[in-house]
């Protein structure tokens, strides 16, 4: 468990920094994506996409919308992920 | 120069985009990388016949539809003539040794379905039922819904196929709705959300119509509007660069010319993968240039216009299909209807589409000068020729070939990538672009975003223009227009 837990941390790391230019530094799980590491709302559909290609899932139109809506932090991002793994 | 907007190509999508604009006060300008507007709309004229290009046919232009209020808000609808096709049979499709009819209004149209497929009655009601409902409640197709219902839009992902598979139509029966439907968007089956299908294929249904004088006649209208109401429309003017803060703002835009122009908002109509070399690299960030690259696209088509003293009858208004296997690769191809009723003397047009998986514009090689590429094309030609025999024999030795375009010519004239004939594929298993990207002022439209075709592409540009004036507000004027 606690392995596939860092793999999903270490990926999303992998795509914050490779496919947005984030300091790996500054990526602590409390960090806010939009006040702390300057993403703003735009972002929001390149991230989902580029978190469906790193994960190889497919996130929903339908049932995830209001989930992807309220992420705020990196930590949010993992939870989801690991919900989201959990769930296929 | 500095302007309110700038939109970037004059197709369709863009000159909607535009003249929406101007009614709204913006000073406008329209850069187009072709010498005049609308390369793919427009006509051209070859040993004295009239060539169609980018407009054979369309749906949405019945006086009930949603079009008819939209070009009356815009001032065209007095400009334009649609003819209807033949009410009986609009398409003409060969299929397994016999030939399906279809006809014009949804009722008529699902009976015709309901005698060629008898067991499949259930998928066949459930399918017209489906179309009925999403035309009946999508916004942009019934400006009678009041403004606040429009987050009723369709969500679901199910494909044509699944929802088809579901109900138990027979496999025939889905392959000619899936076959005839890529003819019209390039996208199969087992790919195509149903929604979307329904979409597309709805205002066909409903009633499909031709114009005399083909795309001219629409881009006519278009150009004499947009110039009386001010816009200032540069042609062969491509945009090189895009420029934008490092708030990533949309700021102006330099020519391939060198020319530089200034505005608040811009719009992108051209294929979105070409903004791969146009964006700043270093204030966009590699996510959406990764996700430009990642997109699939629906196949380039191949045009073959040919010239005959006398066209069958049959051919006056109805298009004849021949819809190939895509599980075989095989193109799809068809014969347009040409009207020869009128004064103009108007090209026969023949039109395959590549299936996926079937050679593209990388078999016609990259530049017209190599000897492959000529190969390739008469071997095309050839192929088009055969087939269109067959289903004329009446024709052989009457009709002599005046010109024919590869993916590559298209790719040429329109930009679009690798002369894909509808852009970027809608489909469930990509997440598609929406007018809105990640550089504020600049927005999308056109194809690639919304929907391909003459009524999808109009509507996107109405679509992306209230994305900067807001919907409410240019919801309520084009309703007045009811
Ligand atoms: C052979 C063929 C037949 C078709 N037949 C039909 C039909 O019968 N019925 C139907 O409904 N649909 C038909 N279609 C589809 C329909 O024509 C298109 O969906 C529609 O015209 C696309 O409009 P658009 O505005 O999205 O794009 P386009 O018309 O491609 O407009 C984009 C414009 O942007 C310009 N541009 C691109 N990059 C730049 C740049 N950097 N700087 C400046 N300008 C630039 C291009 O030159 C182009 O004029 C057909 C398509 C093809 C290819």
């Amino acid at each position: 468990m606690e392995s596939s837990h860092n793999n999903v941390e270490e990926k999303v790391k992998i795509v914050l920094v490779d496919e947005f230019e984030l300091d790996e530094a500054e990526l602590s799980p409390d960090a806010t994506l939009y006040d702390d590491l300057g993403l703003d709302s735009l972002d929001s559909v390149d991230l989902v996409v580029a978190l469906e290609k790193a994960f190889n899932f497919k996130i929903s139109r339908e049932k995830d919308e209001e989930t992807i809506r309220a992420i705020r932090t990196i930590n949010d991002i993992y939870d989801f992920i690991n919900a989201k793994q959990a769930d296929i | 120069m500095k302007f309110d907007s700038i939109v970037i190509g004059s197709g369709l999508s863009g000159l909607t985009a535009a003249l929406i604009l101007l009614k709204n006060g913006h000073r406008v300008a329209i850069l187009e990388k072709d010498n005049k507007p609308g390369p793919l709309l427009r006509r051209f004229k070859r040993e004295g016949y009239w060539c169609d290009v980018g407009l054979h046919y369309t749906g949405g232009f019945s006086p009930t539809s949603s079009l008819h209020t939209l070009f009356r808000y815009l001032g065209l609808w007095e400009q334009i003539h649609p003819v209807p096709m033949d009410l009986k049979a609009f398409d003409s499709i060969l299929i397994g040794g016999k030939t399906f009819e279809i006809p014009s209004g949804l009722d008529s149209a699902r009976s015709a379905y309901l005698n060629f497929f008898p067991k499949s009655s259930v998928a066949i009601h459930a399918y017209f039922d489906f179309i009925e409902d999403t035309l009946e409640k999508t916004p942009y197709v019934n400006f009678d819904m009041a403004f606040d219902q429009f987050s009723t839009e369709f969500k679901s992902d199910e494909t044509l196929e699944a929802f088809l598979k579901k109900h138990n139509a027979e496999d025939e029966m889905i392959h000619l709705a899936g076959r005839h439907a890529f003819a019209l968007c390039g996208i199969e089956a087992h790919e195509i959300p149903l929604y979307y299908h329904a979409l597309i294929l709805g205002p066909f249904y409903r009633g499909a119509c031709t114009f005399n004088r083909g795309g001219d006649e629409i881009l006519d209208a278009f150009t004499a509007a947009l110039k009386s109401e001010g816009a200032e429309i540069f042609c062969s003017q491509q945009v090189d660069k895009i420029e934008l803060s490092d708030k990533r703002t949309f700021q102006g835009l330099t020519t391939v010319d060198g020319k530089r122009f200034e505005s608040g908002s811009c719009i992108f109509t051209g294929h979105p993968q070409l903004l791969n070399d146009m964006l700043p690299r270093g204030i966009v960030k590699p996510a959406f240039f990764n996700r430009l690259k990642g997109l699939t696209n629906t196949k380039a088509p191949f045009v073959v216009w040919l010239k005959a003293e006398t066209i069958p009858r049959r051919l006056r208004s109805t298009n004849y299909y021949r819809l190939g296997r895509w599980e075989k690769k095989e193109d799809m191809f068809a014969v347009m209807a040409c009207d020869s009723g009128h004064s103009d003397r108007k090209a026969l047009c023949l039109i395959s589409l590549a299936s996926d998986g079937c050679p593209g514009k990388d078999e016609y090689e990259n530049r017209t000068s190599n000897p492959a590429y000529y190969n390739c094309k008469n071997i095309q030609i050839k192929k088009s020729l055969a087939l269109f025999e067959k289903m004329f024999p009446e024709m052989k030795g009457e009709y002599s070939v005046i010109d024919a375009a590869t993916p590559h010519t298209f790719e040429r004239y329109t930009g679009t990538v690798n002369g894909s004939a509808y852009g970027v594929k809608h489909i469930s298993a990509q997440r598609g672009l929406t007018p809105i990207i990640s550089a504020r002022g600049l927005y999308l439209s056109g194809q690639s975003i919304h929907f391909p075709g003459i009524m999808g592409t109009i509507i996107s540009g109405f679509l992306t223009t209230s994305m900067i004036l807001g919907l409410e507000k240019l919801w309520d004027q084009v309703r007045q227009y009811q």
